[in-house]
């Protein structure tokens, strides 16, 4: 599971991580422990948020915000307490926040936004931000979203009522570890060498009956399922001009051929090993294909000119590319092997072929990016991480890209990209159930606040007709922009009116609920293990739904 | 709140934050370490602490107004009882096993109090609402029981790291350090053996081990019971030809070689968890783990006072020595028998039953248990949902309409009635007779049982037996099973146990009522729409995005439950009624239905 294991015998910190290791690894937790999360906006969602991710250690945290605790607030965050009435909300918020962990560091500024990208933009630029990541918790002006460098992942979130989005964007985001249910590559199509022999010579006196001086029972049903398919790979080719069994009716023709094969005089009638040969026929019988992810990578414009700046995943991504492209397109062998009916010492000499096969193609690959480094003088090729290219290897063919639309984009009301997705989302033949309107009435919030520098909802009584109405003729003149060519959608109204009648305010069971949704993104992102969203999650706590877009 | 651990904590806080009135936590766990990485009102120094005391403690101090009490205690103990549960308007489900589930299940059913049943593991999680008679209960789809294994695979025959293991854990462990009385749940002790021999052999086998452990303070201690498991009876073992002849026997090891070799190495080179380690790494660290455990029983020894217990150590995944020792004599008995060897890492995870588990996961879970009890305290359960985390990046989780109860489901499809009995004069009789024929009108072919069987038409030698004689206790259930052509659906009853008057008879006797007959009893289940699903058909994830959206209660909203719908969203509003800025503005101007009180609470008309 974890690709660098921790040396040494377990410390009490690897006791208290334990059931997060078992997830995402040495890795993982040494990624995670590295970065240091700026939170903008000390709300009840924020704290849980934060909470999520001081629990599981990170590095450190910075608490931004400018108000003073009310009573309000006491009700829906857990985060502040009596004690905190009228004193700086981030103050007190990264104080009983850090409580949570001495393993992190944590900190505050009583300060927004606003005044710092104005006052101390050096706090949020790349050059010399010590933030890695920001989550930026509703309200904030669109014109500061939009100033936000590009180089740091940021997580938008919105919180009202039983409501709840995330937007995330993040510079191009590439996975190795998604954790696909099985990293198993049997190569029962595409054998190499050593592997066929190693099949032939297993099974030489396989269909020859014991009384001819063939293989006894014992034996014969504990030949391990992976050699009994290539042996009757080769047979099948011999009969059929040299062709594997590729479509459906000729898979089937090839099951019935290893049962014919099948010893039934044993006890119990069958043989474990042929059943499960017969089993694998479907799933593992197939031409090794680049996954749409992989070739996503591989064609990725990093990988096509490599100089001293390039990133170690991309030069390894050229690597891997060349490898294949000088070994018939096929990719370094993953070398994993599923559980079988053998013999312990026949499963081990198999298992221990396509370990070497595996190792032996990651050092090929490794050859690639020390000349690719050494070409470029890169300013890391005299440290060239052996377990980070196995580890890619391994997963070669899982490998994830993601480029996210940028948030100008998304509000510029002239990407087509954005719009097709929304326009799409509406004309569906279940729109009905779709959260897309949850989507536009949030946007409109967030313009109605852009605009008035207010929540809608959040006054008098007299302007909540009001507000609503300046809503419902923001989503108009949304859907007009984009050219939705019908009248507003009663679900949007729906919305809206709930949005506004929230008031801007926040629930706790929300928060709360949002708070794990958006740290387990976070996690993701951080750990770059498993496939995080893109671009926007909604959560409408009345059908108790999500919903993702990519908007 | 029954469970007070990663969801528990979470739930508290919602609870607690919400405003709920009055909570009660049974928990009968301690704090440990591992647990700090998401059960937040838990710190360093609450560890060996009870968890619902402390989870009482923390969150208490957030709203004074919540009654909150604490109980550490088994949920399963007589004290919560059947009446106990009735007190509550919803039970919460927080729990890590499936048998305490079960038994809540069983009592809310009984209580018909509706149940929100919730768990996680790693990225996944599910949340489901229980009510009788209204949606399936958690014993309507079948549920995988853990693992247990034949004697004889674990003691003889071990085939794969597993058996090792639970032999290392549940056996070796056991007869040296524990008391090998208690029955482990590992082992299936019904299992056939080949032939009642080896059963024989395998009890003197563990009489000679318990002899060993006499001398325990001998410094041969170790020699002799590596020589005693993985020599001297793995030679014996191999002796029987008749097992071996379509498996590999068993090499013996011999401790004079092994620690031959171990010498002049140091225990610390076995100490990576994550590297898999060599025979004389596996040598060095089951000596050193054995004196380790040895050591702590002679110190407790010495301080036992008067006729106190033998003092005895237990297998638990974070004691260290104990994991040590567990991982050694596993991996040496895979050598012996040609098996896989396990780091200690994986060992742990295997032996301990670990579930992978963040605070992410627990926090979503416990988030929608909440929303779930909103919909349950306004009765409303066709708005209730089931609902499935997974980790796929397409979306966070899936919903469904909940299930109608299954109506072959023998915890949940069954007729129910409650009478009191004085157990130590009742007999089964008097319950036969008086309640069932006579009250119930029940016929003559029935099968009566607790977790026994007490009665059927071939069996009647307990009709003169008190029902205290029968094992009932204060509280009992009894399932009534019909055998007659054409049967009633089977009757539960529950029998409490009462001082009645001597003078009366000592069992009440209910009034009788129509029992539904088993082939009508399914006629009338509607049977479940294809949107609906069946989570039994596995997991969620896999359905497509159509059906699982198709489902959901706004495809009606253009029909005439549109209404409804428009209810369900405004009442929402009602119990969160702390929400920052929520009561400013009267939801009245935006829709007719909904008024404010003058306490603040949101109340429809
Ligand atoms: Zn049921």
């Amino acid at each position: 599971m974890a690709s660098s294991p921790p040396s040494g015998s377990p410390s009490s910190k690897e006791k208290k991580y334990d059931r997060q290791l078992r997830l995402w690894g040495a890795n993982g937790q040494n990624r995670l422990e590295r970065a240091h999360i700026a939170l903008f906006g000390a709300t009840a969602t924020g704290c849980e948020v934060l909470k999520n991710l001081i629990l599981p250690s990170i590095g450190r945290f910075t608490v931004i915000d400018d108000k003073l605790v009310e009573q309000a607030d006491l009700g829906v965050n857990f985060f502040l307490d009596q004690d905190s009435l009228g004193k700086p909300r981030a103050e007190r918020a990264a104080a009983l926040l850090g409580e949570l962990n001495p393993d992190v560091a944590g900190g505050f500024r009583i300060d927004n936004l606003e005044s710092i990208l104005s006052n101390t933009p050096g706090l949020l630029d790349p050059r010399t931000t010590e933030f890695t990541h920001l989550l930026l918790m509703s309200p904030i002006p669109t014109p500061l979203l939009l100033q936000l460098p590009a180089e740091i992942p940021i997580f938008f979130v919105h919180s009202l009522g039983f409501i709840t989005s995330l937007r995330i964007y993040a510079p191009t985001h590439t996975i190795i570890e998604i954790h696909p249910d099985s990293l198993v590559d049997l190569r029962l199509f595409n054998p190499w060498p050593e592997l066929s022999e190693f099949a032939l010579e297993k099974t030489s006196t396989l269909d020859v009956p014991e009384s001819e001086g063939g293989m006894g029972d014992h034996e014969h049903g504990h030949i391990p399922y992976v050699l009994l398919l290539l042996k009757y790979l080769e047979d099948w080719k011999q009969s059929h001009q040299g062709h594997l069994p590729g479509s459906y009716s000729e898979k089937t023709l090839f099951k019935s051929m290893i049962m014919d094969r099948m010893r039934t005089g044993v006890p119990g009638g069958i043989e474990e090993n042929y059943v499960e040969a017969v089993n694998a026929v479907m799933g593992d019988l197939r031409t090794a294909e680049l996954s749409s992810g992989t070739k996503e990578v591989l064609n990725d414009p990093e990988c096509q000119s490599i100089t001293s700046q390039t990133d170690e995943f991309w030069i390894i991504a050229r690597a891997v590319k060349d490898f294949a492209g000088s070994n018939n397109a096929l990719l370094p062998l993953s070398g994993a092997m599923p559980d079988m009916k053998a013999e312990s010492r026949g499963y081990v000499a198999l298992q221990n072929l396509y370990r070497a096969k595996a190792y032996s193609d990651a050092a090929a690959v490794e050859r690639i990016v020390r000349d690719y480094m050494n070409r470029v003088q890169h300013p890391k090729r005299n440290q060239i991480d052996r377990d980070a290219i196995q580890l890619f290897c391994r997963h070669s063919n899982f490998l994830r890209r993601l480029n996210y639309r940028s948030i100008a984009d998304e509000f510029s009301n002239s990407n087509e990209q954005h719009k097709g997705v929304v326009l799409g989302a509406l004309g569906d033949w279940d729109v009905e159930s779709s959260l897309i309107h949850h989507y536009i009435a949030l946007r409109a919030y967030q313009e109605f606040y852009t605009g008035h520098g207010r929540a809608p909802g959040d006054t008098s009584h007299e302007s909540c007709e009001e507000d609503y109405q300046e809503i419902r003729r923001i989503i108009c003149e949304y859907l007009k922009g984009i050219g939705y060519p019908e009248s507003l959608p009663e679900r949007c109204e729906k919305v809206a009116k709930e949005i506004v009648r929230a008031g801007g305010g926040e629930l706790h069971v929300t928060a709360s609920l949002a708070g794990g949704i958006v740290a387990q993104e976070v996690i993701k992102i951080i750990t770059r293990q498993y496939v995080p969203i893109n671009n926007t999650v909604i959560f409408d706590g009345i059908g108790s739904r999500t919903q993702t877009f990519e908007l | 709140m029954v469970g007070a651990g990663g969801i528990g904590c979470e739930l508290l806080k919602n609870l607690v934050l919400t405003g709920f009135g009055e909570i009660h936590i049974v928990d009968m766990d301690t704090i440990d370490l591992s647990n700090l990485n998401r059960q937040f009102l838990f710190g360093m120094q609450h560890i060996k602490k009870s968890k619902a005391m402390v989870a009482k403690e923390t969150a208490g101090k957030f709203n004074p107004n919540v009654k909150l009490e604490a109980h550490h205690a088994n949920i399963k103990d007589p004290e919560f009882n059947v009446k106990w549960f009735g007190g509550f308007n919803v039970v919460f489900n927080a729990l890590d096993n499936l048998e305490a589930r079960r038994h809540v299940n069983k009592m809310c059913l009984s209580a018909d109090v509706p149940l929100i049943e919730s768990g996680t593991t790693g990225f996944d999680g599910q949340v489901q609402v229980i009510k009788r008679g209204k949606t399936e209960c958690y014993d309507c789809t079948h549920k995988a029981t853990p693992k247990s294994f034949p004697v004889c695979t674990i003691r003889s025959t071990p085939s794969q790291p597993i058996h090792c293991i639970v032999w290392a854990k549940s056996y070796l462990l056991v007869e040296i350090f524990g008391t090998s009385e208690e029955s482990s749940p590992d082992l299936d002790p019904t299992e056939d053996s080949e032939n009642s021999r080896e059963i024989a052999n395998l009890k003197r086998e563990a009489e000679e081990l318990k002899n060993i452990r006499e001398k325990m303070d001998s410094p041969d201690f170790a020699a002799t019971v590596f020589n005693k498991v993985f020599r001297d009876d793995i030679n014996r073992l191999r002796s029987m030809d008749e097992m071996w002849k379509s498996r590999k026997p068993p090499e013996a090891l011999d401790h004079q070689m092994v620690s031959d070799e171990a010498k002049g190495i140091d225990a610390k080179v076995s100490e990576n968890d994550q590297k898999i380690w060599s025979l004389v790494e596996n040598y060095i660290m089951f000596e050193d783990s054995l004196r380790r455990l040895a050591e702590r029983v002679l110190d407790m020894k010495r301080d036992q006072v008067g006729d106190e217990a033998a003092p005895i150590i237990t297998f638990d995944k974070d004691d260290e020595d104990t994991l040590d020792f567990v991982a050694a004599s596993a991996n040496l008995r895979s050598l012996v028998f040609g098996i896989n060897v396990k780091s200690k890492f994986d060992i742990k995870q295997m032996a301990g039953n670990i579930i992978p588990a963040i605070a992410t996961t627990n926090a979503i879970t416990a988030g929608l248990c909440v929303l779930q009890a909103f919909k349950v305290l306004r009765d409303d359960f066709t708005s209730a949902r089931t609902i499935f985390l997974s980790r796929l990046a397409d979306r966070a989780f899936c919903t469904e309409k909940p299930s109608p109860p299954n109506p072959t489901c023998g915890v949940c499809s069954v007729a129910r009635t409650a009478i009191e009995a004085d157990i130590e004069r009742a007999t089964l009789g008097d319950l036969l007779d008086n309640v069932l024929r006579d009250g119930l009108r029940y016929g003559g072919e029935i099968t009566v049982m607790t977790s026994q069987l007490l009665y059927d038409c071939d069996f009647d030698d307990n009709i003169d037996r008190t029902l205290k004689g029968l094992g009932f206790s204060e509280e009992t259930f009894v399932t009534v099973v019909d055998d007659e052509d054409d049967p009633r659906i089977n009757l539960e009853v529950l029998v409490t146990n009462t001082q009645l008057p001597e003078d009366s008879t000592p069992i009440t006797i209910p009034a009788y009522f129509e029992i539904p007959k088993k082939s009508s009893a399914k006629l009338e289940t509607p049977e479940p729409s294809s949107l609906n699903g069946n989570s039994a058909n596995g997991s969620a994830t896999k359905r497509s995005i159509e059906e699982v959206i198709g489902s959901d209660e706004l495809d009606q909203s253009n029909g005439p439950d549109t209404k409804k719908l428009r209810r369900d969203i405004v009442v929402e509003d009602r119990v969160p009624a702390s929400a920052k800025k929520l009561g400013k503005m009267p939801a009245t101007e935006m829709d007719d239905i909904v008024v404010i009180d003058d306490d603040g609470t949101i109340t429809i008309d």
